[in-house]
């Protein structure tokens, strides 16, 4: 009920937004051009579940389910062009190609008993990807205004090619859910990109606010990524180019990613009046 | 403008929707089996398909000789399990499918002979049907679709026994014999109790029935000694002493054979040699392509298979540098592919098969954590054999 009120509310602002425009109008250029850069943050969304190694009644664990971070734990990079063109002075297609790193990262954990020995062992892993992608986006905008602050929505699809990906494992022999970098022992970076599905397309959904000025704009969205094909691809998921597979016990799940970012843009109009 | 920038969405979505979907009936996996117990240390010996349903069992020694039995299903993953009782040691590294029912050679570590399991797939237990008091140590079975044949090594003895058993598997109708004439009692110890080096035994017949290929101790040394169909012998290729000779055998008909064979610290390798079964020859003679990178001392595996409707011998190895080697011949006998398995931990190849779905099927012990020696089972699946063929 809070989340209906809270949307009638924002809702409201936004229709008075644009009731409001009508009259001033600050917008006066179809094209623009500019720069951007920002923040990504991403989570896999997991389909199917898959362990190198196979529990037993043996095992000490009846599965071996990787734990994943969350959202805001995965951060990467992006910085990019942007260019727009204004259909209306309210509608228009966007434009942002980018170089971005999406980072994700899990951990897992194993222990087997020394019955002569009377020793346990334990080995708790963190594993980190990187992938790094070029991502070309179109996006369709609503600006709810034509002032000089203009709340916007946007939505549209991208097309992701991800040209190089690495992997790094953090390990130690506590199982505490915590593995620290600094004080953990480290495999060396490895190449994952043969791994991945190279060629992916993204829903895309956000909003964000632009300022606009007589020579120069800038606007700051916060848009929800989601890939539409999974991220590894299924043929090469047992495939073990990083050479961590049967040292780690590692295999990749089956997951498409979601990303949340957030990108500051400048732009400047190409003075062409409508 | 606004069409133009509308075409490319459209060709974008278009293009990615129209690309060929490719086979994902068939997957390739890697799997390695767990125990908690670090101290346990499993030698799988043998991997054959259930009869009732599309999954393998794997047969393995733990724990030197006892006996484990492990069911997964065609993907891999792990069914059951089961640890034969302490009775039941020594499992010979065959499992046999006899009329559509699978059975297990092993040996009663007090009376030392042999027994005879069934294994129940449905209720995942085994059953002894038989036991046989003439064979002594077995340790090899081999059934060519009409009959069993068992080798033992009664120690002692100094003698090397080829046994044929009745239909009903329990009795030995007939009985083949060579001298070694010298004591391997300590070497044949090791062997069954895992504790030292693992000899290449194994019995095959040729496809025209018409010679036992047996791979034995025989007159000093390790030695692949043929015998008729009588079990008379016929000829031999001796290896040098206890080390070296043949170590695997595929045979082709007409006299050839695809095979593998050690000498000094390295592997050589023939798909198609001309081996003459009334011989009395080195197998250093046997002409064959050297690979100084493979592991000597572990098993090579032959198997035949079928790729995009020709025949192809695979044989799988294991290298010093810890990675499974899978080279691929032709018919003609000509190197397709060599390609290298697994990554920066101990392997071993145990076994393998060609499954009805055109996948090539691995059985390993994997060394896991630098400790603990593990079952590990690998497929590759049809799309992956096809580009390997195909050089891709």
């Amino acid at each position: 009920m809070k989340n209906f009120w809270g949307f009638l509310v924002l809702f409201s602002l936004m229709q008075g937004v644009h009731a409001q425009s009508r009259k001033h109008q600050y917008r006066k250029d179809r094209y623009f051009f500019g720069i951007n850069m920002g923040m990504g943050f991403t989570q896999p969304v997991l389909d199917e579940r898959f362990s190198l190694l196979e529990a037993t009644p043996q095992s000490t664990k009846e599965d071996y389910e990787k734990q994943y971070g969350n959202l805001f734990q995965n951060s990467g990079g992006i910085y990019g062009l942007h260019a727009s063109f204004a259909f209306t002075p309210q509608f228009s297609i966007i434009s942002q190609p980018c170089f971005q790193t999406q980072r994700y990262s899990y951990m897992n954990s194993y222990h087997w008993s020394d019955t002569i020995m009377g020793g346990e062992v334990y080995k708790e892993f963190l594993h980190r990807q990187k992938i790094s992608s070029v991502r070309i986006p179109f996006l369709l905008r609503f600006d709810f205004s034509r002032l000089r602050f203009s709340p916007f929505l946007q939505t549209g699809i991208s097309a992701d090619i991800a040209y190089f990906a690495s992997k790094q494992v953090f390990e130690d022999n506590y199982i505490d859910n915590d593995v620290d970098r600094k004080s953990a022992t480290s495999s060396s970076v490895a190449e994952f990109t043969p791994h991945l599905n190279r060629f992916n397309v993204a829903l895309l959904g956000g909003g964000g606010i632009s300022y606009y000025r007589e020579h120069v704009a800038f606007s700051i969205s916060g848009t929800l990524s989601y890939n539409m094909r999974t991220s590894i691809n299924e043929f090469d998921r047992y495939a073990d180019y990083t050479g961590m597979a049967t040292e780690y016990l590692d295999v990749q799940d089956k997951f498409n990613l979601l990303s949340l970012n957030i990108l500051a843009t400048v732009m400047v109009p190409l003075h062409k009046k409508w | 403008m606004k069409r133009s920038i509308l075409t490319l969405i459209l060709g974008v979505v278009l293009g990615l929707f129209s690309c060929e979907k490719p086979d994902k009936s068939s997957l390739p996996f890697v799997k390695i089996y767990d125990d908690q117990n670090g101290n346990r240390s499993f030698s799988p010996l043998s991997m054959t398909k259930a009869t009732v349903d599309n999954g393998y069992f794997v047969l393995s020694a733990y724990d030197g000789w006892r006996i484990h039995l492990m069911k997964m299903d065609k993907d891999g993953n792990f069914e059951w399990n089961l640890e034969l009782p302490e009775q039941y040691v020594n499992a010979v590294p065959s499992l046999l499918n006899i009329n559509q029912q699978l059975y297990l050679v092993c040996m009663d570590p007090l009376e030392l002979d042999a027994r005879i399991l069934r294994i129940d797939e449905n209720s995942r237990q085994v059953i002894q049907i038989s036991h046989l008091e003439e064979v002594s140590y077995p340790l090899h079975a081999y059934y060519n679709g009409t009959d069993l044949y068992l080798m033992s090594c009664p120690l002692s003895s100094q003698m090397t026994v080829i046994h044929q058993v009745s239909q009903a598997l329990d009795t030995v109708v007939r009985v083949g014999a060579l001298s070694i004439s010298a004591n391997v009692d300590d070497l044949l110890l090791k062997h069954v109790m895992h504790t030292g080096k693992q000899y290449p035994f194994f019995i095959q017949s040729t496809p025209e029935k018409d010679y036992f290929a047996v791979n034995a101790f025989y007159n000093y040394s390790f030695s692949t000694v043929f015998f008729d169909s009588d079990l008379q012998f016929s000829g031999v290729y001796n290896g040098a002493a206890m080390d070296g000779g043949i170590s695997s055998l595929h045979p082709l008909g007409s006299n050839t054979f695809a095979l593998a064979r050690t000498s000094g610290e390295n592997v050589f390798m023939n798909p198609k040699a001309v081996l003459n079964p009334s011989a009395i020859a080195m197998a250093t003679s046997i002409e064959a392509q050297g690979d100084a990178e493979l592991n000597h001392t572990l098993p090579t595996i032959i198997r035949q298979m079928t790729i995009l409707g020709k025949n192809y011998l695979a044989f799988l190895a294991s290298s010093r540098s810890n990675q499974l080697v899978l080279k691929l011949y032709d018919e003609s006998g000509k190197k397709v592919k060599s390609t290298y398995l697994s990554k920066n931990v101990p392997i071993e190849a145990c076994d393998m098969v060609f499954t009805p779905y055109g996948e090539l099927l691995m059985l390993a012990k994997v060394r896991i954590m630098g400790s603990y020696n593990r079952i590990g089972s690998i497929k590759l699946s049809r799309s992956s054999l096809v580009k390997l063929v195909e050089g891709e």
